[in-house]
């Protein structure tokens, strides 16, 4: 049973391997007892249990142990990230009710900030004394920490994940079996805000290894980068950006230490991966696919050794983690036969009970069937003849051009093959008339307009061809560091 | 000799901002959008304004605009 918690497997990797590193950031490390004292600090200072706990993120041992300090007292930890709107952390914190905030860094600035809401807020900085970790195991209702992610109406979403969601990740994702211990040196790279960095730091320390952290402000390819070179880290998970990114440098990097490369948050893509194969000898590419509304990922492709599936070019998703439960269902809310496409539906412990405060968004992404509950992901996909699962794209990013339906994903994967140097993205925005028109984003392009035309008028139908072009040095990217494709429809004039 | 008002015109470039002010101590931190995004593009502009290529173990070595400056002049000496 002990194996299936991971706050117990943390806190026997603290008894266990008290003398080891835990965290290693900006260069300095703390062994697993220096976190354990710090985590016991800050224990002590939260009363109760099932509260709301803001914490402001930052790159520092006490913005880990805190995390740590609020599930181990049975709390929710929200993260507050200081670069984000403070009108945004305001609705945030109210719609909490947070009246505790734990920081590291100078709140004066943040009095403003939260208005006449009432919070005390826990210097992490005072001095160490002899405290004990609490003995508190919460209850697998309560919730353990909620994402706030974009809303449509505006308005920050909260995908609440209980302490059972956790732990069926924790039991699920330990079944796909890396070969990782106590001697290993793994990656958070992560905005913490962002929820694949719950993975990158609670895993680790589940088994004892070591954890080394990117600062929030550092330009993060180089540091990652640095990281993965000179402390030889032997697991790594990274958005593929990162790598597009890298793409010039590749023959410079050379890293025979990584045992493993975690690419998500967003579609991989084949070519470079492959082009990135010969920097990664002794590592296995796996892609790790999930929304946060079903705890971090729920589905995984072991790419290496094999040739790659891949649809227009995107990595498979593979296939599903033990305990999800999943349907593809089509616009009727049939099941799709294999190999036909729908929006992919899963079901299981790992899937949150609802929004935060937001029935009707709740009630609007899962649907009843079989009596099994389904979150719909928005995502479409297909399951090929040997049960892996395809990922197509987003259901959102499929439109309808003069009543044809038009995949974004298929025009986006011919522009990448002119347009190699930086991201395609294609963006259906309506004219004056009313018209849906296409327009075509291309990153860092200098081939000229005409050939790309010219190329996509060859392979695609005519209605498909993005009907305008537009050229930007680079994309921006949302916090999560996908391409935000809101700024740029929001520049189309 | 490349100064740092060369620079700053290339970071005012790439950064669409006019406002961007420079001294040889400023970083990522202190420089509005100054990012992983930008920095390749800003790297990528001056490779082609001065003709030379940063390796990516220099690019990583620079802890400020002053290393950057020094680093040009150094590849164009």
């Amino acid at each position: 049973m002990d194996k299936d918690n991971i706050l117990r497997s943390i806190r026997e990797s603290m008894c266990k391997y008290s003398d080891k590193e835990s965290f290693i950031i900006g260069g300095d490390s703390y062994s697993y007892q220096d976190l354990s004292n710090q985590v016991a600090r800050i224990s002590c200072v939260l009363n109760g249990n099932k509260q709301c706990v803001g914490i402001i993120e930052n790159d520092d041992i006490y913005t880990y142990a805190s995390i740590l300090a609020v599930l181990f007292t049975g709390n929710t930890y929200v993260i507050l990230n200081p670069h984000n709107p403070n009108s945004r952390n305001k609705k945030i914190v109210e719609s909490t009710s947070i009246k505790t905030i734990l920081t590291s860094i100078n709140i004066d600035e943040y009095t403003g900030v939260f208005g006449d809401i009432c919070i005390s807020s826990i210097n992490l900085k005072e001095p160490e004394s002899d405290y004990e970790i609490p003995l508190f195991e919460a209850d697998k209702d309560d919730n353990a920490y909620i994402i706030f992610t974009s809303g449509s109406t505006g308005e920050p979403k909260g995908v609440p994940i209980t302490y059972g969601n956790l732990n069926s990740f924790y039991c699920a994702y330990k079944e796909l079996g890396f070969n990782l211990d106590s001697t290993d040196r793994m990656l958070q790279m992560f905005d913490l805000a962002f929820d694949v960095s719950v993975v990158s730091t609670l895993y680790p320390l589940a088994i004892g290894a070591s954890v080394y952290t990117v600062p929030l402000d550092a330009v993060k390819y180089t540091a990652v980068y640095e990281l993965l070179e000179d402390e030889e880290l032997t697991f790594a998970a990274i958005p593929p950006s990162i790598l597009s990114i890298l793409k010039p440098y590749f023959s410079e990097i050379d890293l025979p230490k990584l045992k493993y490369l975690i690419l998500t948050a967003e579609a991989s893509h084949v070519d470079i991966v492959k082009e990135f194969y010969p920097s990664i000898p002794n590592a296995e590419v796996v892609n790790l696919y999930g929304p946060s509304e079903a705890t971090i990922y729920c589905t995984s492709y072991f790419a290496t050794g094999r040739d790659i599936k891949n649809y227009n070019g995107m990595l498979s998703i593979g296939k599903a983690f033990s305990g999800i439960d999943f349907l593809i269902l089509k616009e009727d809310d049939s099941v799709a036969d294999v190999s036909e496409k729908g929006e992919f539906c899963i079901s299981g412990s790992q899937v949150m009970h609802g929004y935060w405060k937001n029935i009707e968004k709740t009630q609007e992404v899962f649907i009843q069937k079989d009596g099994k509950k389904y979150y719909r992901t928005g995502d479409v996909c297909y399951i090929d003849s040997e049960g892996d699962i395809m990922y197509c794209g987003r259901k959102d990013h499929q439109v309808q051009i003069n009543g044809f339906r038009v995949e974004l994903s298929e025009i986006e994967h011919y522009a990448k093959q002119i347009h190699k140097n930086g991201a395609s993205v294609v963006i259906p925005k309506e004219n004056s008339l009313g018209n849906l028109v296409l327009h075509l984003f291309l990153e860092n392009y200098s081939e000229g307009k005409e050939k790309i035309h010219e190329y996509l008028k060859e392979h695609l139908n005519p209605y498909m061809c993005p009907k305008e072009i537009h050229i930007l040095d680079s994309f921006p990217l949302n916090n999560s560091g996908k391409i935000d494709r809101k700024i740029l429809k929001a520049s189309i004039k | 000799m490349k100064t740092l008002e060369e620079i700053t015109e290339i970071f005012k470039e790439e950064l669409k901002d006019n406002s961007v002010e420079l001294t040889r101590e400023s970083t990522a931190a202190d420089v509005d959008g100054w990012d992983s995004i930008t920095n390749t593009n800003i790297v990528y502009a001056i490779e082609q304004k001065y003709s030379i290529r940063f390796k990516l173990r220099e690019i990583l070595k620079l802890k400020n605009v002053g290393d950057l400056v020094d680093t040009i002049n150094k590849k164009l000496a």
